[in-house]
């Protein structure tokens, strides 16, 4: 799980263009949206295309993003139990 | 002769890999550098925290630097200032870039961050953010460098709105290249608002 987790905080960074940000200053449990990362509408879309890519995720079901998103955590969580 | 109503405050150029401010060259690198190693070079020597800054596309991180720097100069900008912009390929890098995404004919992919940027307003949008704008904006698409068109736009705007500041220009991005000229409109300075001396300022940046 570590390992995807790391994978996650790689992606997560380049995709959505985290310049300032390293793996290491990005904690598994940091709140992505709100006051943790402070990440907006278009970056969740992001995330939901980076599901899809790269994992063969697709959410469906936009009140599912909420929960799935919420930190790298979940989002390793979600990934685990649904990856093909 | 007329008294001119507005004058140019303060204006930023950027040019290849050179940018000038009212006149003064601030950042100056090699013409290797990437433009957009050069636009983030331009960035952190601003010293400011602006994550957003790293999501924005070319067109749009040329226009934030200028600005930013105008409004060190200037003082900030009236929340009523008017946007008058132009440029030649409206916002081609990223209609490019989101084009190459959907036609991919192997992995077709729609990146909602590109797409955000595939219109010339956008840019309009990001610093009326930035500075808390709550004014008339406009963006339009030229062959050249028109101050011929500007300057009675702009003077029109003003006056018909009876606003004392504007931002207007030039800001022509390619993959490689930056030519830009914004400049800060006021009722007050040196330096009047007209096509004589807006030529002159864009020819002084070499």
């Amino acid at each position: 799980m570590s390992e995807l987790t790391q994978e996650l905080k790689a992606k997560i960074i380049t995709q959505l263009n985290l310049e300032d940000l390293t793996v290491d200053d990005l904690d598994d449990h940091t709140p992505l949206f709100g006051d943790g990362l402070g990440l907006d509408s278009i970056d969740a879309l992001e995330l939901i295309v980076m599901l899809d890519k790269s994992y063969g995720i697709k959410l469906s079901d936009p009140k599912e993003g909420r929960k799935v998103f919420e930190t790298v955590q979940t989002m390793a969580d979600f990934i685990e139990a649904n990856r093909k | 002769m007329d008294v001119p109503s507005h004058y140019i405050q303060s204006y930023c150029t950027i040019r290849d890999r050179s940018i000038a401010l009212n006149g003064t060259t601030w950042l100056k690198m090699d013409s290797s550098t990437t433009l957009a190693d050069f636009l983030k070079s331009a960035y952190r020597q601003l010293d400011i925290d602006y994550p957003k800054f790293h999501k924005m596309d070319g067109l749009c991180k040329a226009i934030f630097i200028a600005t930013e720097l105008m409004t060190r100069d200037s003082g900030p900008y009236p929340s009523d200032t008017a946007l008058i912009f132009s440029n030649r390929s409206s916002s081609y890098l990223s209609d490019n870039k989101h084009a190459l995404g959907i036609f991919n004919t192997e992995n077709a992919t729609a990146s909602p961050a590109t797409f955000v940027y595939t219109l010339p307003n956008i840019a309009l949008g990001e610093i009326s953010i930035r500075h808390r704008l709550h004014s008339e904006n406009v963006f339009f698409i030229f062959d050249r460098y028109s101050p011929e068109f500007l300057v009675p736009y702009t003077q029109a705007a003003l006056d018909d709105k009876k606003l004392a500041n504007a931002i207007s220009g030039w800001t022509e991005i390619s993959g490689h290249t930056c030519d830009l000229l914004l400049y800060y409109i006021g009722k007050s300075g040196s330096v009047p608002h007209t096509v004589a001396q807006l030529k002159r300022i864009y020819n002084e940046h070499e």
